[in-house]
């Protein structure tokens, strides 16, 4: 490799042919990045849609366990249901015979008090007879019947009492049993209801299910699309990586220089230990100082970029008359504005 | 940023021809700290000094029970650090940004660089850090004469 005077490497660089490798690098350069942006966000979208796929999928299982549930709970309250009928069957039998017996309690109810009726009219027929008569034979005789329908009075007036209790507690548990009927009929309602509601429940689980299934499904396919389209970008990128390391590597024919990754190299005329070194690309960090693309910078051979410096002006500009440090030492105290404590 | 004109603002300058001053903005890097964050520690080995362009610095030192005491606040475009690229110690305080803040680092390396194209440009940044440093050396005589006078 030839080692070039600054002022070539400046030509080389300025060259159309040199501007032409550069724009192509450039330009290459600019789909790399293009190409890794790609496949990195294609990577988070695939990562997305396959947590969304895992996601979706445990929420269709989800849904599926929770109509199993429903329809667990619809076969539990339709069991229930037919006991309850059953019992209801049962309640309105008892119901019905009570009901028999209440009115043939009524029945007999009646008839004791048709019974005191008559007797109590009888009782007052032979107490007027008894006021009216003046015949002691008669009165005696009227005594001893009205005496004996009193009594048999009474004591049809103590039965009375005592059907008219046994109805009073009869009919109680007549309405009672009823009330059982009634009861045991509204709890079949609303089982009966309860159940037609988890059945639609569990239909709709089921029906969400197959829904987030499908979705699930989707999302796993949109995953295999995604990974063919990350397959085909790095291959593209594989096959751009290569172009791109190869159009780099063609500086060293083209421009007679030491192609790094970062960096062209040429070795220094002016200096013997020196290499131009022009970087790729702009570096703000990393490097000791900051580096612009296609700008010239000097290296030592050995270290290389580990230590990099801009370039030294030209001859011109050191060799002319530079009188500061002189001036510095021939500017008098009072000038200078300087004087301490210790010069005082 | 323009390096250039925010080197030409700085005491530590004073005098460069503008080649020089270019030559400089080239080796220095631009650096930002968040609020809090520490620049460098008391005990570092100091390798580079830094130029305020933007923000609060606060200079802190340790106390022999391991806390810390606020020396100063620095401001743009104040320096630091140079006294570690003269005596080659270590860190004499520590530098904490109090607010967000936005320097130029040039390290001792690269300043070596500019010596070697520039020596009166190099003896000049030398002057001025001696100034700097006298000036700090002379307030600090005058605090010490103060407290040791009687009836000060």
């Amino acid at each position: 490799m030839k080692a070039l005077w600054l002022r070539e490497v400046r030509r080389l660089l300025e060259s159309e042919r040199f501007s032409q490798w550069w724009g192509r690098l450039h330009e290459m350069d600019r789909q790399r990045r293009q190409g890794a942006d790609k496949i990195t966000e294609l990577h988070s979208q695939i990562n997305l849609m396959a947590f969304r796929a895992e996601q979706t999928q445990k929420e269709a299982i989800d849904a599926l366990y929770r109509a199993g549930e429903y329809e667990d709970k619809a076969a539990r309250l339709r069991a229930e249901a037919a006991e309850i009928e059953n019992k209801s069957y049962e309640a309105v039998a008892n119901f019905e015979n009570q009901r028999i017996m209440v009115s043939d309690i009524y029945s007999r109810m009646g008839a004791v008090e048709h019974h005191q009726l008559s007797l109590k009219t009888e009782v007052e027929k032979f107490s007027r007879s008894l006021e009216q008569s003046r015949d002691a034979e008669q009165r005696a005789e009227l005594k001893r019947s009205l005496k004996r329908k009193q009594s048999e009075l009474a004591k049809v007036e103590r039965e009375l009492a005592e059907v008219s209790a046994h109805y009073e507690r009869e009919n109680k548990r007549k309405m009672s049993l009823w009330e059982e009927v009634e009861h045991l009929w509204g709890r079949s309602l609303d089982i009966n209801l309860s159940v037609s509601e988890k059945k639609v429940r569990s239909k709709r689980s089921r029906q969400e299910s197959e829904r987030l299934f499908k979705r699930a499904e989707d999302f796993k396919d949109k995953v295999e699309q995604l990974k063919e389209e990350l397959q085909r970008a790095e291959r593209q990128q594989k096959q751009l990586l290569e172009s791109l390391d190869e159009h780099r590597s063609s500086a060293r024919q083209l421009f007679g220089c030491s192609v790094g990754e970062e960096f062209l190299y040429w070795p220094s005329r002016e200096r013997e230990k020196s290499v131009f070194c022009i970087p790729l690309a702009d570096h703000q960090d990393g490097f000791n100082i900051e580096l612009k693309a296609i700008n010239i910078y000097l290296a030592d051979r050995q270290r290389g970029v580990e230590f990099l410096e801009p370039l030294p002006p030209d001859n011109e500009m050191l060799s002319r008359d530079d009188t500061r440090i002189d001036d510095f030492f021939r500017v008098s105290r009072e000038d200078a504005g300087l004087g301490g404590v210790g010069d005082k | 940023m323009n390096k250039v004109e925010e080197l030409q603002k700085s005491r530590l300058f004073e005098g460069l021809l503008p080649e020089e001053i270019e030559m400089l903005a080239e080796l220095t890097q631009q650096k930002k700290y968040t609020e809090g964050e520490v620049v460098f520690e008391q005990g570092d080995v100091g390798d580079s000094l830094y130029l305020l362009v933007e923000g609060v610095v606060e200079v802190l030192q340790k106390r022999s029970d391991g806390s810390e005491q606020l020396i100063t606040e620095l401001q743009a475009p104040e320096f630091f650090g140079e006294m570690s690229l003269i005596d080659k110690e270590y860190r004499s305080a520590t530098i904490r940004a109090k607010s967000e803040a936005i320097m130029l680092c040039l390290t001792n390396e690269n300043l070596h660089s500019f010596a070697r194209v520039y020596k009166n440009g190099f003896t000049l940044v030398v002057i001025n850090i001696a100034r700097v440093l006298s000036a700090r050396l002379r307030e600090t005589n005058l605090k010490l004469l103060k407290k040791n006078t009687p009836g000060q």
